[in-house]
């Protein structure tokens, strides 16, 4: 019994023995079919067993097994090979080293530790996998970053500077131990550092190319801490299955440099046109003023001519009448004053045409807001009054009605007004002219012009608004008669008074606009 | 009133009415005859070879101004002293005016004595002009009653050369030029050899050429 039991347990065995060789079998093939170089060690760092792929790097027969590993030459350049080996078995977590091996291939050393099901270490596994793809993508890239001409950065996924060009560390200062693996926010000045890591979560969030901070002005930072302006394009990129960015770095101190004399350029010449336009206002305001002058001349000259013409037959009737009374010939003598007088109303007429002329524009009239044609018109006077040394002051009352009337006449009558305060005030010492705009008390819209000027002498201000009285030396005495023409036509009225504090006061009123 | 019965005649030409009426009405008040035109055109019309009295213009119409009259009828070869009468004294006008040979120029409101001053002082030219004119054409027409021969002896005369100078210029003998002298002196109806060179000048007789 026991020995048939003993041969059942035996066949069992076998059978389960016949089984687990099977397994490893399997197993092997299967190791040996990856063709992935792996070696296996045991605790004292004898070689345990490895696949055949091995012989790439380390040169092993099947009957090495159990020979101290280190005694083996290896065809792969690894200062760290079993110091990892050692730190593994110690209970280090899984070390990583890349290798080069012969025929300039790369691989990715991985020593892991293995242990029993109790948790000991039993010994570790290196594998090799072999990454020369990568390497030449990387070196494919290194040739691509030394012919960029500018400063250039690859970057992890976590934002650490990968790599960097020779005309980086040139530039920047530093050696490429002393940059690689920093964050890149070390080429920034220290107050874009907070924000720019905040960018970089952005960017990685959802890559794409792209000129970085795009409308902004960024700086960067020398190692030795000399800032200077810089344009950075970023381009987002796998690298055998390594997500990268790199980082193009351009210095634009120089288009910075250009951009701002360009600006700078701009500015002066937006004075300059400026200062010219000042200057053309002022030119056209003396323009206008000398057209309106030679205007004048002429319309005085026609005016003359004009009135001349009945004065003239008038005379001559008058003095044929006289001759014709002395010879007591009544009849002929009563028809030349008939004749006279027709000449006399013949020159009425023309003044009272000349008069209708000036305000026969009534069909021009619309709404004013009274205080906009104030600004305008005293606009025009103020660089002349400048000139002259003469204080301008506005006076603008809110809330004012609107008036129907001719702008440019009232303008014009304005102007006159206050070309007579600027003559007055150019007399004395203290030059100081007011504008106000107010309501009167019978509710009219008020333009009051107060000078500090000596004032309109007694034996002038009755007959001040007829035509050709004038207190000036080269004057014509006009303006004041048409303007009240102008503002009587407008259903207002143009007065003016001596105020006992000296100056005068001009008031220009006109009736409010009908509501509704 | 006919013209042969007032000083004048004054010509007046203005375009506006009331100028002309006052004008003619101070005029022959003071005994002128007068004659209006509305235009410098409207005279030429009518009065084309007019050269009695003289002329009141108006430097200042519409269509043809006086300066533009003044021209067409010197063009004409009309002789009649021309006063200007104006609005007020243009400097370039009035030169140009008195280039022309204009008499006077009066400035709009005139007086009547101003008037009827530059009138007079025209008038005057003008029978002067007219003296003048006659003077020559009646000796003008003595003249042309002298043989060849005579003339030749007249043309010495003037000259104030001696008979025996003349003789031999002439290739006569100076008894010859002696009865010439005389025949020229009674055909020129003169009493003296001054009177024979003053008709003989005012003829304008000069030295022809040998």
């Amino acid at each position: 019994m026991a020995d048939q039991d003993l041969s059942v347990v035996n066949a069992r065995l076998e059978s389960r023995v016949e089984a687990l060789e099977a397994a490893r079998e399997n197993l092997d093939d299967l190791l040996n079919a990856a063709g992935i170089p792996i070696l296996a060690l045991d605790m004292n760092l004898n070689i345990r067993w490895f696949t055949p792929a091995i012989e790439a790097l380390i040169e092993l027969t099947p009957s090495d097994i159990g020979q101290p590993a280190a005694g083996f030459a290896r065809k792969f350049d690894d200062a760290r090979f079993l110091d990892d080996a050692r730190a593994v078995l110690q209970g280090h977590p899984p070390l990583e080293q890349e290798v080069q091996g012969e025929g300039n291939r790369w691989y990715m050393r991985r020593t892991v530790p293995i242990h029993t099901r109790d948790g000991y270490a039993s010994g570790l596994v290196t594998t090799f996998v072999d990454t020369t793809r990568r390497h030449e993508a990387f070196d494919e890239l290194h040739r691509i970053l030394e012919a960029a001409p500018d400063p250039t950065v690859v970057i992890d996924i976590s934002g650490r500077i990968e790599r960097a060009n020779a005309e980086l560390l040139r530039v920047f200062g530093y050696s490429a131990k002393e940059l690689i693996g920093r964050p890149v926010e070390t080429l920034m000045p220290e107050r874009f550092r907070r924000k720019h890591r905040t960018n970089v979560r952005g960017f990685f969030a959802s890559p794409q190319a792209r000129p970085m901070g795009e409308g902004l002005t960024l700086f960067a930072i020398t190692k030795d801490g000399r800032e200077f302006p810089i344009d950075v394009k970023l381009s987002p990129t796998h690298i055998d299955e390594h997500f990268v960015t790199i980082g193009a770095i351009r210095d634009i101190t120089k288009q910075k440099g250009l951009e701002d004399r360009l600006h700078g350029n701009q500015r002066i010449l937006e004075r300059r046109v400026a200062e010219r336009t000042v200057e053309l206002q002022r030119l056209q305001t003396e323009l206008h003023r000398a057209m309106r002058l030679a205007e004048l001349g002429e319309l005085t000259t026609g005016i003359a001519h004009e009135i001349t013409q009945p004065l003239t037959a008038i005379r001559s009737y008058m003095e044929a009448c006289q001759t014709l009374l002395a010879m007591d010939d009544f009849a002929s003598a009563k028809d030349l004053g008939r004749k006279a007088l027709d000449q006399a109303r013949r020159a009425i007429d023309i003044i009272q045409n000349i008069r209708a002329m000036a305000v026969a524009t009534e069909n021009r009239r619309s709404a004013q807001d009274i205080n906009g044609l104030v600004n305008d018109a005293t606009l025009l006077m103020i660089a002349g009054a400048r000139d002259r040394q003469i204080e301008m002051e506005l006076s603008p009352a809110p809330g004012l009605p609107l008036v129907v009337a001719d702008r440019v006449q009232i303008q014009q009558v304005l102007l006159n007004v206050l070309r007579n305060a600027i003559d007055s005030v150019s007399e004395v010492s203290r030059r100081r002219i007011m504008v106000e705009t107010r309501r009167g008390n019978d509710s009219m819209v008020e333009i009051a012009v107060v000078d500090t000027g000596p004032g309109v002498p007694a034996e002038i201000a009755q007959r001040l608004f007829q035509p050709f009285v004038t207190t000036k030396a080269g004057g014509m005495g006009i303006g004041l008669s048409l303007s009240r023409s102008i503002i009587e036509a407008h259903d207002g009225r143009l007065t003016f008074a001596n105020r006992h504090s000296g100056g005068t006061e001009f008031i220009i009123a006109l009736p409010p606009a009908e509501t509704g | 009133m006919t013209s042969t019965l007032g000083k004048g005649p004054v010509l007046v030409i203005d375009d506006d009415p009331a100028i002309r009426d006052s004008l003619e009405t101070l005029l022959k008040l003071r005994g002128y005859t007068v004659r209006t035109f509305e235009s410098g055109q409207s005279f030429l019309d009518e009065c084309a070879q007019e050269r009695e009295g003289c002329l009141l213009v108006d430097i200042v119409m519409p269509g043809m101004n006086g300066l533009e009259l003044q021209k067409r009828l010197a063009d004409r070869g009309v002789d009649i002293p021309v006063c200007f009468i104006t609005g007020h004294a243009d400097v370039p006008k009035v030169i140009q005016a008195m280039r022309g040979g204009a008499v006077d120029f009066v400035e709009k409101p005139y007086s009547s004595n101003q008037i009827v001053e530059s009138v007079e002082r025209a008038l005057a030219m003008s029978l002067e002009r007219r003296d003048r004119a006659r003077v020559a054409e009646e000796a003008a027409k003595a003249v042309d009653a002298l043989t060849t021969r005579e003339r030749q002896v007249l043309v010495e005369l003037i000259a104030g050369r001696q008979n025996k100078v003349a003789a031999a210029n002439i290739g006569i003998s100076p008894r010859t030029v002696e009865k010439h002298r005389a025949r020229i002196m009674e055909k020129l109806g003169a009493r003296s050899l001054s009177q024979v060179i003053q008709i003989g000048i005012a003829a304008g007789v000069t030295e022809p050429p040998y």
